[in-house]
């Protein structure tokens, strides 16, 4: 985004908010997690889960790294296209709708929950965009929020 | 939040925006002193890498940045400075939007790494709702900072 831009047009949420690639990841960790018992509190398989201690946790699946904490991860990434990152953010709460009170059961236990959005663009700038909606609704579900973006392909220590 | 989450540089800008925007009187509406204001029409200077070039606005303009009276690297101090002035006044961005007033908080975000993590709390994003406010994490990395608008 230049600041021709900001002093002399209108802009919309529509422009510039494209990233090469996106996803939404909504994320519980605690040392103490039982993947099964996260996916019945929730009604919903997640996309990947592990115990505190196992080999060849997460998405790498690496042999010889073990879980520092257990995790139950649900993504966008292999469900909605498009880089859109409303559309994966959105997709995601809707898979939450009336988990309210279990998120916050969760919370209240200890566990760390939030939503990431990974964000990779292969330009020097760039700009992740929120909806008072989409806000609102994270709000409800008392879920934080984080952009991982990555210029230029970099995906070291990518947290999702 | 238990991961880095602070740049070298960040403030938030509310930015509104209309052709026939008056500058006087969305300062008597929102009772600030914008940061910088102009109408559809006027010269406008724009600094960048040192040096300046001066455009004629499409637009009205009206922005009102945190980047003076917050110091701080934490991008949602920055933001809840923002709703803290703004708190008052829902009920005239409401207007200004349905009026054609493009309203919006932009948060810049200057880092110097490769990889970076603007976060916002549910806190922050209800009170950025009810004013109904789209925000946008306008982030720069490895990039000079001397890219900005209200320098």
């Amino acid at each position: 985004m230049h600041q021709i831009d900001e002093l002399g047009e209108d802009r919309t949420l529509e422009r510039a908010t494209g990233p090469e690639r996106v996803r939404a990841t909504f994320r519980v960790y605690h040392p103490d997690l039982e993947p099964e018992k996260i996916t019945e509190l929730l009604e919903i398989s997640p996309s990947v889960a592990w115990r505190c201690g196992d080999d060849a946790y997460g998405w790498r699946k690496r042999p010889g790294h073990k879980a520092p904490s257990g995790g139950w991860l649900l993504s966008s990434r292999t469900v909605i296209r498009g880089n859109n990152a409303i559309t994966h953010i959105d997709w995601l709460l809707d898979q939450l709708i009336g988990k309210a009170g279990t998120i916050k059961e969760l919370q209240d236990k200890g566990f760390m929950i939030d939503v990431v959005v990974g964000w990779h663009a292969s330009s020097w700038n760039t700009t992740p965009a929120l909806t008072p909606d989409i806000m609102r609704r994270l709000g409800k579900l008392s879920l934080p929020i984080w952009f991982d973006v990555y210029l230029f392909g970099s995906e070291e220590g990518e947290l999702i | 939040m238990n991961f880095e989450t602070q740049p070298q540089e960040t403030y938030a800008t509310l930015r509104i925006y209309h052709a026939e925007l008056e500058p006087a009187s969305m300062t008597g509406l929102f009772e600030v002193k914008p940061t910088k204001a102009w109408k559809m029409g006027e010269e406008i200077t724009v600094e960048n890498h040192g040096s300046s070039a001066i455009f004629e606005a499409k637009t009205g303009g009206w922005l009102l940045s945190s980047k003076h009276a917050i110091r701080s690297t934490d991008a949602m101090k920055h933001i809840e400075w923002m709703m803290d002035t703004l708190a008052n006044h829902g009920n005239t961005i409401s207007k200004l939007q349905k009026d054609g007033y493009t309203v919006d908080l932009v948060v810049a975000w200057f880092s110097n790494s490769w990889n970076t993590c603007p976060a916002l709390t549910p806190e922050l994003m209800t009170r950025v709702a009810n004013l109904r406010i789209p925000l946008w994490f306008d982030v720069y990395l490895d990039q000079p900072m001397d890219l900005s608008l209200l320098d």
